[in-house]
């Protein structure tokens, strides 16, 4: 089951989560991300939005980890992660009812079905960090730089995904949903 | 020092004293002829002479 | 003093003996000798210097030209001479220098001191000046000081409008007063001077008998000492003006130096302000980079999942499953009518038949096993997410606009520290200057202080000594012998008192009139609202004449100095020929001599207008003009002079080492 035993990143992505949450202006202790476990989170959500999904990388001894008490404390913001994706991930699985299934019923059985789902979810995590490193790190060589990579990057963001999207909208679907 | 009630200058006297040398060096200093100790041998002449002349 | 020849024999490049014979006629009175730069107009120019004082401007001292000089054998001989012809005083002199060089056996050339004679022709026998009397003679005929306002080099401009501007010695002052035809006052008054003993005044002081009173030959002793302590002050005290002049010189320097540091200065705390704001717009745009990042670091998975959340919702609130579920009915209820074997509505419940399915699919839609629960949880989780979240780009985007605002402000302020770094660079290296001008400073009040003393001891002594003549003077007048010194000293001091008072306004009035001329022609050849001070010692002041009769001291341009050179000069020669015109006037007491003018390439560095009015002013001025020009500067000067010319000469450069005068 996910989200239970430590975590460890392996070959490039360990080189990308270091970077991801180093500091890089020695004036401030400016970091991107706190923690590996905050890359974690976010990261399948990018990967997903991005259409981003990427293989272990089993090159290179080195790992970085997360540890399993962080994440069993981050237990409801992964398992929502995954929900979200589960539901939504219709190139793995056309029908809404089977996708429901996955993200309600089966989450955590560790049926082979469900392995089978949380390894791409896996994928989706690494291909999130790619992105991510693309956008933030890559090429930067000033806090300055970094700045504003973040900056493009939520703009851009911000344009594609959530300009048409207001919490209010999200309120009156919820009441909907609950019923 | 010239205590007119001991000494009385004569000024026509003076008037040709200074034409006299003023003329003197102007031609000397044309003619080189007389140094400088000449010079003041010759102006003490003119004085003395002129002083002396009634 | 008119110049008529110069013979020029192995001097520098001109090998050989070669000629120049210079225009004297009172018409046709130029002479323009022409040649490329380097051809030795400077040469000939200093061949004049040479000849007269036995000094040169070269950085290299030796004269003797270069090629005959390698050609000589160890042991061999090279002879240097420039003989120049001239009129002064209706008296024709021959000044001749000459100059022996030779070389040793080890192959080196040695010069030898240098032997300066004059001739003179008198009822057309020619005579030498005895060699102690050749400096005097030579003084009479062009002093030093003055030499160099008559040859007059265009190139060395610069240092010599400063000169001419300031610091000047007596001695100027002393030849411009001869020059302009006080001359016969100077030596009558230097004949008559009471300081000295062998002056008509002192040489009567020494003249007392003193047998009749042996107090008398006290009283001049000590009349003599007293004098002689109010000569040494004299001396002091124009040593001690000398020495404040350059010590205030040096202080005016300083001065200026140091405004230039105040202004390094000033900009130094401009730098430190603008570095000490720098730093802080560093800081202020490292904590809104901490902003920045703290806001993305908080909850931004709620905003990145924002489009993914709304996306569920609206799939989860089109599908109907959380209708499935039987309100308020457990599993445990369905297992119990299972187990129980019939159902509410009473029907049996058999394994494996219908009615048991249904109720075991029932099983689905309630909880534990419904996914309604999670789904529910899954809304509400959604609904405290989007509750709870800010948003994050919008707060990003104000924040970034601020981390910009510090951006540009920084770069602003680095190129601003850039260009005072750049400006305080140029003056760096001035060193302990205001230590300098302190130490000047002490120094003019150390002169102050020793001036004010040393005229409180000289009033003391000149006090002393006005009673000792006194009294001795009551003692002479008992004597006949020496109250007739005393009546002749009475009329030599009233002579000399006298004449010092004529001199005095005279030498004011002359002053005032060279003023004039010095004006005329400077307006004549600059314009622009200047006009020129000529004050006691003969310095010379640029004042601004401005509507509002504010005058300044104004700093002067290359063009604008070489005017002031230009009309000083003009004016001295001006005013020295017309003088010399009254010569024979038996009431006006002046004389004086003409002077011609010389000028090293002085045209180059006027512009072409001037040049013209240069041109034209010139031989009117001047008695005599020798003018060494380079052929551009030639033909302007023929074109603009042509009908003045009267001889001329052009360089034939054949090498380095050899270049002939041929006239033209």
């Amino acid at each position: 089951m996910l989200f239970q035993k430590e975590y460890s990143f392996r070959g490039s992505h360990v080189d990308k989560v270091n970077k991801l949450t180093s500091q890089f202006d020695s004036s401030a202790s400016a970091k991107l991300f706190n923690r590996n476990i905050d890359v974690y989170i976010l990261a399948p959500i990018i990967g997903f939005l991005y259409g981003r999904r990427a293989e272990i990388d089993k090159s290179g001894g080195e790992t970085t980890k997360i540890f399993p008490e962080q994440l069993i404390r981050e237990q409801t913001y992964l398992k929502y992660n995954y929900q979200l994706i589960m539901l939504l991930d219709k190139k793995r699985e056309p029908s809404f009812d089977e996708r429901e299934n996955k993200a309600f019923r089966n989450y955590g059985n560790n049926s082979e079905e469900t392995l089978s789902d949380e390894l791409s979810y896996e994928k989706y995590v690494l291909g999130g960090i790619d992105v991510l490193y693309e956008k933030l790190i890559e090429n930067a060589n000033s806090p300055e730089d970094y700045i504003t990579k973040l900056y493009d990057f939520m703009e851009e963001f911000n344009e594609r995904y959530n300009e048409d999207i207001s919490d209010e909208k999200i309120l009156d679907l919820c009441a909907l949903a609950r019923n | 020092m010239d205590d007119a009630t001991m000494i009385r200058l004569d000024l026509k006297k003076i008037e040709n004293l200074l034409k006299k040398v003023i003329i003197m060096e102007k031609q000397n200093l044309r003619t080189k002829q007389y140094n400088d100790p000449e010079m003041v041998r010759r102006i003490k002449k003119a004085i003395e002479e002129e002083v002396e002349c009634f | 003093m008119l110049l008529k020849t110069l013979k020029l024999i192995n001097f520098r490049q001109f090998s050989g003996e070669q000629n120049i014979e210079f225009a004297t006629d009172s018409v046709k009175n130029v002479t323009v000798v022409m040649g490329e730069n380097g051809s030795g107009k400077t040469t000939l120019a200093q061949a004049f210097t040479w000849c007269l004082y036995g000094d040169t401007d070269f950085e290299d001292k030796v004269v003797a030209n270069r090629a005959l000089e390698r050609k000589l054998m160890p042991g061999g001989e090279l002879q240097v001479k420039v003989e120049l012809n001239l009129v002064h005083s209706g008296t024709e002199y021959t000044v001749i220098r000459e100059q022996l060089y030779r070389k040793d056996l080890t192959g080196r050339t040695k010069g030898q001191n240098t032997t300066f004679n004059i001739a003179y022709k008198k009822d057309g026998q020619q005579e030498f000046v005895r060699a102690l009397e050749v400096d005097a003679y030579m003084k009479q005929i062009l002093p030093k000081e003055l030499s160099r306002y008559f040859f007059f080099d265009g190139e060395r401009i610069g240092n010599m409008s400063k000169e001419i501007k300031k610091g000047k010695s007596q001695d100027f002052a002393q030849a411009v007063r001869g020059l302009l035809g006080l001359n016969a006052f100077i030596s009558a008054l230097e004949h008559l001077k009471p300081t000295s003993k062998y002056g008509v005044i002192g040489s009567y002081n020494e003249s007392y008998d003193s047998k009749s009173d042996k107090r008398i030959a006290q009283y001049t002793e000590d009349i003599q000492m007293a004098q002689d302590n109010i000569e040494r002050i004299d001396k002091r005290l124009l040593e001690i003006t000398s020495e404040m002049e350059i010590a205030q010189d040096n202080c005016d320097d300083l001065n200026v130096k140091l405004s230039g540091m105040a202004e390094t200065e000033r900009l130094q705390k401009d730098k430190l302000r603008l570095s000490e704001t720098l730093t802080k717009t560093r800081q202020a745009r490292a904590s809104s980079m901490s902003a920045i990042l703290k806001q993305f670091n908080t909850n931004n998975s709620s905003y990145f999942a924002k489009s993914l959340i709304f996306k569920s919702l609206e799939n989860l609130s089109q599908e109907s499953k959380l209708d499935k579920g039987i309100p308020d009915m457990h599993a445990r209820t369905i297992e119990f009518l299972i187990k129980r074997g019939f159902c509410v509505c009473g029907t049996k419940v058999e394994f494996g038949k219908e009615t048991y399915n249904n109720l075991n699919k029932a099983l689905e839609y309630l909880p534990p096993q419904s996914i309604g629960t999670s789904i529910n949880q899954f809304v509400i989780e959604s609904e405290l997410k989007t509750k709870s979240s800010s948003d994050l780009f919008e707060s990003i985007a104000d924040q970034y606009k601020v981390l910009r605002d510090y951006e540009n402000q920084i770069e602003q302020l680095i190129s601003d520290i850039l260009a005072i770094e750049k400006i305080v660079e140029g003056k760096k290296g001035i060193g302990n200057l205001q230590q300098d001008l302190w130490r000047y400073e002490k120094v003019i009040r150390d002169l102050t202080a020793e001036r004010d003393e040393s005229n409180r001891k000289k009033g003391a002594h000149e006090t002393t000594r006005d009673r000792l003549i006194t009294e001795r003077a009551e003692l002479t007048l008992r004597d006949e012998n020496n109250k007739k010194i005393e009546i002749y000293k009475a009329y030599a001091q009233y002579m000399f008192d006298e004449l010092s008072r004529v001199y005095k306004k005279n030498e004011e009035e002359t002053r005032r009139k060279l003023e004039r001329y010095v004006n005329e022609i400077f307006k004549s050849i600059y314009e622009g609202g200047m006009s020129i001070n000529v004050d006691e010692r003969y310095n010379i002041q640029v004042i601004v004449e401005d509507e509002g009769g504010y005058s300044n001291d104004v700093e002067t341009s290359t063009a604008q100095s070489i005017s002031v050179i230009f009309a000083f000069i003009s004016g001295i020669i001006k005013m020295a020929r017309e003088n010399s015109l009254e010569l024979e006037s038996e009431t006006k007491l002046l004389e004086s001599e003409p002077y011609p003018l010389v000028m090293d390439a002085p045209l180059s560095a006027f512009d072409r207008r001037r040049i013209k009015t240069v041109c034209d002013a010139l031989p009117k001025i001047a008695e005599q003009v020798i003018i060494f020009i380079k052929d551009t500067d030639g033909e302007l000067a023929e074109e603009n002079m042509g009908a003045k010319v009267g001889k001329r000469y052009l360089f034939e450069k054949k090498n380095e080492f050899e270049t002939k005068l041929v006239a033209r």
